[in-house]
């Protein structure tokens, strides 16, 4: 079989697979009834551990600062099956307006980047009806 | 020295590709532009892939790409890359027989054995320009990349596309001990190939076995996305050097943007260039040698070991088909060929009725089933017909010895389509069996989508025979060893697709009308086409052999 034919033939059969899915199923009731009952942070960052604050209040941890400091944001939603987005926020920060310790970007995934050394509060809170949140307080030294 | 290794190379590459583009500027800007067209579209697909994945959450919570996902491709781009590369250097370097004159070419023996990595460093270059390269940028465009892992990138492509090369080249001499030893036991090339056959088909199907009964793929979107990203991080941990280097390209999630080099750089260095300098040195001291007694073996005097049988004489109605079913399996490469048309059907009937029997379908959607499952399969098997549309002309300046040969042309004619007619319906038979299982599927349905398909198949490779008989192509391909574009492969191709696709609505349009009717009238209408095809072969075979 010549290469065409063979992408053309997996093209159609992939695509069957869809048309099914999208048009041949039984309407199904959306389950909004999951929702985020935690949210859970990573064990360690930059090798450091998460620690539980003593208050029960959220997580803190301490690393050290270097130049281009970058931190990837991961979570995972409990149940992980719940439909809602987690979004990420700052909910404070040491430094000015126009100097601040820390940026967040949320392109492809959230990213912290440290400026100088400080403190900065992450918040996570799940986007359905409970409005679940969480706190994660980062100090780079 | 440079000059005649130069030499050397472009001597190869033009046997190997067809450079004839460079002579003529305008055709030089065309495959320029076809090559640049190549590599964004590739680059195009891998952004569309990352993007997506970052849009739906695929590999991350957060909807970040992990950077163990891009080692997962490049361990794949690479276990592959190494598979051709020894399977390749092990027949360049001691089974071709250009090495003998190549040899005797007023250049330095080593040049020659040299000559033959640079032949497939520049292979790998090619193939990762396409492969590697494009996804790396992909995903730089994607992750928001510092400027200077650009540049990086070129340095990490030309160090990387060394690897597989080095790889092959040192495997190539325990390979070749593997392969003369297997080469000259048929009994083992029997056995190997049935095992290796059989545990590839028991392993689809068991991980076909393994879908879950019910897909629901949105409502478990977070459990899929989960277990994938722990698997992708469990497999990066297997193939902890490919993951360094792959670090070593990129850097990692985050560090891609912002510092990019990290420890993993040194070390990833480490070991892509200290296996490059331990295979090539493995190489030099150990292939070298073997290359030079391989190139310069006396093959005047070669015996092949060859145990004569007795003739056996049979009669002429049986012996054509007997002699096309020893051509048919007369080497490995034709049995693999005829193993892999054997499984491909059911594998892909299988796994696609699974996939549909895990779906919660309505009516409809029952009906769309059962016409993508006729489609998918008619698809399959008309298109592997489609190389019979030069079933004589291969024969190249043999062909015009079937009209003076002494039995009845017909008789001969057809036995060359006997070995494939009796893969359709083994591999139909198959296919339907697995099908029936996971669909639900009544017995008369299952006969009769069988013998469609069967029917179908047939009627298709007599058409497309029927075309090499009418429209012979045997003069390009006794002057030129092949035709890329074949008109009669061409229309071939496209009467597979049409009648593929009329059969599959044909079925999908009547199917409310009981499905067990439906499939009794696609059999019906199968079994007319497939006699009016055989009519007109015939019918055509006594026209074209008729004496003048």
């Amino acid at each position: 079989m010549r290469k065409a034919t063979i992408i053309v033939i997996a093209a159609i059969y992939v695509a069957s697979i869809v048309i099914v899915g999208v048009f041949g199923l039984k309407a199904l009731m959306y389950n909004e009834s999951i929702s985020v009952k935690n949210i859970i942070l990573p064990t360690t960052i930059e090798g450091k551990e998460v620690k539980p604050n003593a208050d029960g209040t959220g997580y803190t941890v301490v690393i050290a600062f270097r130049e281009d400091l970058i931190i990837p944001i991961e979570f995972v939603p409990d149940p992980v099956d719940a439909p809602a987005a987690i979004e990420v926020t700052i909910t404070y920060q040491t430094g000015t307006e126009e100097n601040p310790t820390a940026e967040l970007t949320h392109d492809i995934g959230y990213f912290l980047t440290f400026r100088k050394t400080g403190k900065v509060t992450l918040t996570f809170h799940s986007t359905d009806h409970r409005k679940f949140t969480k706190t994660l307080s980062i100090t780079a030294v | 020295m440079i000059r005649n290794l130069k030499t050397l190379v472009m001597m190869q590459l033009k046997d190997k590709m067809d450079l004839s583009f460079v002579k003529s500027r305008r055709s030089l800007l065309f495959k320029i532009a076809a090559i640049i067209g190549q590599v964004v579209l590739s680059g195009g697909a891998f952004f569309a892939f990352f993007f997506l994945a970052s849009m739906f959450k695929l590999f991350s919570f957060s909807g970040a790409v992990p950077a163990s996902l891009v080692t997962a491709i490049f361990t794949l781009i690479f276990v592959l890359a190494i598979f051709t590369c020894t399977v390749g250097l092990t027949n360049t370097l001691y089974m071709t027989s250009d090495n003998r004159v190549l040899l005797t070419f007023p250049v330095q023996p080593n040049l020659v054995f040299l000559s033959k990595f640079v032949l497939y460093f520049i292979f790998e270059l090619k193939k990762n320009a396409l492969l590697l390269l494009p996804m790396y940028v992909a995903y730089g465009i994607v992750c928001h990349a510092v400027w200077y892992f650009y540049p990086w990138l070129i340095v990490c492509y030309v160090i990387v596309s060394l690897l597989p090369v080095a790889i092959g080249a040192a495997l190539s001499i325990p390979a070749l001990f593997v392969s003369n030893f297997v080469h000259y036991r048929k009994w083992l090339q029997a056995i190997l190939g049935v095992i290796v056959a059989g545990l590839v088909a028991w392993g689809i199907f068991t991980l076909i076995g393994l879908m879950p009964e019910n897909i629901n793929i949105a409502g478990r979107w977070g459990t899929i996305s989960l277990t994938i990203q722990n698997w992708l991080d469990t497999f990066a941990g297997w193939v902890a050097p490919l993951n360094i280097i792959n670090l070593m390209i990129m850097g990692g999630t985050a560090e891609i943007r912002s510092h990019l080099f990290t420890m993993n750089t040194v070390w990833g260095l480490l070991i892509t260039l200290g296996t490059i300098a331990v295979c090539t040195t493995a190489t030099y001291l150990l292939a070298r040698p073997l290359f030079f007694k391989m190139a310069s073996r006396q093959f005047e005097f070669e015996q092949s070991k060859k145990t004569v049988q007795s003739n056996k004489v049979r009669s002429n109605k049986v012996a054509p088909f007997v002699y096309e079913l020893k051509r048919s399996t007369r080497s490995s490469r034709y049995v693999l060929r005829l193993v892999v048309s054997l499984l491909i059907l059911p594998i892909a009937v299988f796994f696609l009725n699974k996939t549909y029997a895990a779906m919660n379908t309505r009516l409809i959607g029952q009906y769309m089933t059962l016409a993508f499952s006729l489609l998918v399969s008619l698809l399959i098997v008309t298109s592997d017909n489609v190389r019979y549309a030069s079933v004589y002309s291969v024969d190249g300046a043999a062909r015009p010895i079937a009209k003076t040969q002494p039995v009845n042309p017909q008789l001969s004619l057809v036995s060359r389509l006997i070995p494939r007619a009796l893969v359709i319906i083994v591999s139909t038979v198959a296919a339907v069996c697995f099908w029936q299982s996971v669909s639900g599927l009544t017995v008369v349905e299952t006969f009769m989508l069988g013998l469609a398909i069967i029917f179908v198949g047939l009627a298709h490779l007599l058409w497309s025979a029927e075309m090499d008989i009418m429209r012979p192509q045997h003069e390009q391909y006794a002057t030129l060893g092949n035709v890329i574009d074949n008109r009669n492969e061409r229309n071939s191709t496209i009467i597979a697709f049409v009648i593929s696709v009329l059969f599959a609505f044909w079925l999908y349009f009547i199917a409310d009308e009981g499905r067990e009717l439906a499939t009794i009238k696609v059999a019906v209408l199968a079994f007319v086409f497939l006699a009016v095809r055989t009519y007109l072969y015939f019918v055509r075979i006594r026209l074209y052999y008729a004496e003048k």
